[in-house]
């Protein structure tokens, strides 16, 4: 068997040994994109006081785009006991 | 406009705890509703108590145009207006911090048409505010130790709105060839929209929510010892941010009616009815923390005690965990690179090395894993971003020039 270690044929191994080093400094981005992350949120807890997303509208904001903005969920926050009531109902069918 | 002991004939000003207006002086307790003065202002029967908002809001169209006498001191720094009753002089703007505040005039100002009263009293309010710092593990030491600089008992004006949204959506998914398709409704009651352009209104909404049953018809005996707000955006403003408040509620609702997806889009076209249906005075603390020349503000609601405002973190905590967990995280990479590389470079052979490279396995590979980074990376900086401008509207002074941008962006 003809190993890579062994061989170090440089054509065959360039595409492997981009591909680790791509993955590597990507993993790397994201390790430390995570390590920002879990530090942002331990500052919310800590120092942010008051912002209960409690309907999540923050989240949806990535698929609502077109419909929601970023002011409407940050002001409409707290006022989810404004809504009294709710309904809604599928029809796909029907339309089908 | 400033009510007296009935007993000594001194200031009086309402205290929380007693739900009553206290004398300055001899410690009198009064009704505020039995005061001679405060009688004059009401227009209907004194024996109903609390009103019930939800019964009355629909004769609001009705009730008179009513203006009552205000007292307004301006602060020369920032532009910023507010009514102080009573006898108290304002020595301090509540929104910067500044000292040159000035008397401005005598105004008529709209009269409210309910207020709830202060129920969280000035020590709690602080107490409430520095529990919350000295808990706080990345709160910067000089926050946890210092005394308020400035506490006001301001009462923040809102309107309120009622109303009707329906809509028809289409939920669609990326890797799915149907669109499910909603009818939805919603009523809202007593959407609340702050109408004073003095505060931030993303900072003012966090102070939600308040309970408007506790609310009673307005009488300027509530606001003895306090500041008020001018109300001073034009109702057609706010009309704009009660149907963007109730279409992302509404929203926020619809979404979670279908299947979770991160590959969801929802497209839909709203009919919004909103109508306004009353002006009330809502109450919050200001407690304004200097410790090193530069003001923070935090938020207390006056009813229930929720703290609001983001608090400047310990720098040099923050960045030597940002620092020591990357340096870590990164070498535990680094060192399973070396792992890895060697143990392929070991076990595969130059057949399959060849066969990978001609199918472009690995570039496949390497470019999703580099798009989802590179995505991952952008939504978080986001919530720095988020976190960061909370941190701002703390300071005070910027969060008198949010105010001022939102003016013109709504």
């Amino acid at each position: 068997m003809r190993y890579l270690l062994v061989v170090m044929d440089p054509d065959a191994v360039i595409d492997l040994k981009i591909g680790l080093l791509v993955t590597t400094i990507c993993l790397c981005v994201l390790a430390v994109t995570l390590i920002m992350r879990f530090i942002v949120k331990a500052l919310t807890k800590s120092n942010d006081y008051g912002d209960d997303d409690l309907l999540g509208m923050r989240k949806g904001l990535d698929e609502t785009k077109n419909i929601g903005s970023e002011l409407g969920s940050d002001l409409g926050v707290g006022s989810s006991n404004a809504m009294k009531r709710f309904g809604c109902t599928e029809v796909t069918k029907k339309l089908n | 406009m400033a009510k007296t002991c009935p007993g000594c004939g001194a200031p009086m000003e309402y205290d929380p705890s007693f739900d009553s207006l206290v004398c300055t002086t001899c410690g009198n307790i009064v009704d505020p509703q039995t005061l001679p003065d405060a009688r004059d202002f009401y227009n209907e029967s004194l024996d109903e108590g609390p009103v019930d908002i939800k019964d009355t809001l629909s004769e609001e169209e009705e009730l008179p145009r009513e203006l009552y006498d205000c007292h307004i001191y301006r602060c020369s720094q920032c532009g910023g207006e507010v009514i102080v009753t009573g006898t108290e002089i304002s020595t301090r703007c509540v929104y910067c911090g500044s000292t040159a505040v000035v008397f401005s005039r005598i105004s008529k100002e709209d009269r409210p048409n309910w207020i709830v009263p202060f129920s969280v009293e000035k020590d709690v309010a602080i107490q409430s505010v520095k529990e919350k710092l000295q808990t706080g593990f990345f709160v910067s030491k000089q926050f946890k130790d210092v005394p308020p600089e400035c506490v006001r008992g301001i009462y923040i004006p809102y309107f309120t709105y009622d109303g009707v949204i329906t809509d028809t959506q289409h939920h669609q998914y990326f890797f799915a060839d149907h669109t499910r398709v909603y009818d939805g409704y919603a009523e809202f009651e007593n959407l609340l929209v702050e109408c004073c352009s003095a505060i931030n209104d993303r900072y003012s909404a966090l102070l939600e929510p308040y309970d408007l049953h506790a609310a009673v018809d307005f009488d300027t005996s509530y606001l003895m010892g306090f500041y008020s707000n001018v109300q001073d955006i034009d109702p057609s403003k706010g009309q704009r941010v009660a149907d963007l408040k109730a279409r992302t509620l509404f929203h926020s609702m619809m979404r979670t009616q279908s299947p979770k997806s991160p590959f969801k889009k929802i497209s839909s076209t709203p009919k919004i009815e909103m109508h306004k249906t009353g002006y009330i005075l809502l109450p919050a603390w200001f407690i304004t923390l200097n410790p090193d020349g530069k003001p923070y503000t935090f938020l207390v609601n006056g009813q229930t005690g929720k703290v609001v405002g983001t608090a400047p973190w310990n720098k040099a905590l923050v960045t030597v965990s940002g620092i020591v967990l990357s340096a870590s995280a990164v070498a535990l990479i680094l060192l399973l690179y070396k792992v890895t590389s060697y143990a392929i470079l070991s076990n595969i052979t130059i057949d399959v090395a060849v066969e990978a490279s001609r199918n472009n396995l690995l570039q496949l590979l390497a470019s999703i894993l580099t798009n989802f980074t590179a995505i991952f990376l952008i939504y978080s900086l986001r919530q720095v971003k988020h976190l960061l401008d909370k941190l701002n509207r703390a300071g005070s002074l910027v969060t008198f020039i949010f105010s001022k941008k939102r003016q013109g962006g709504m």
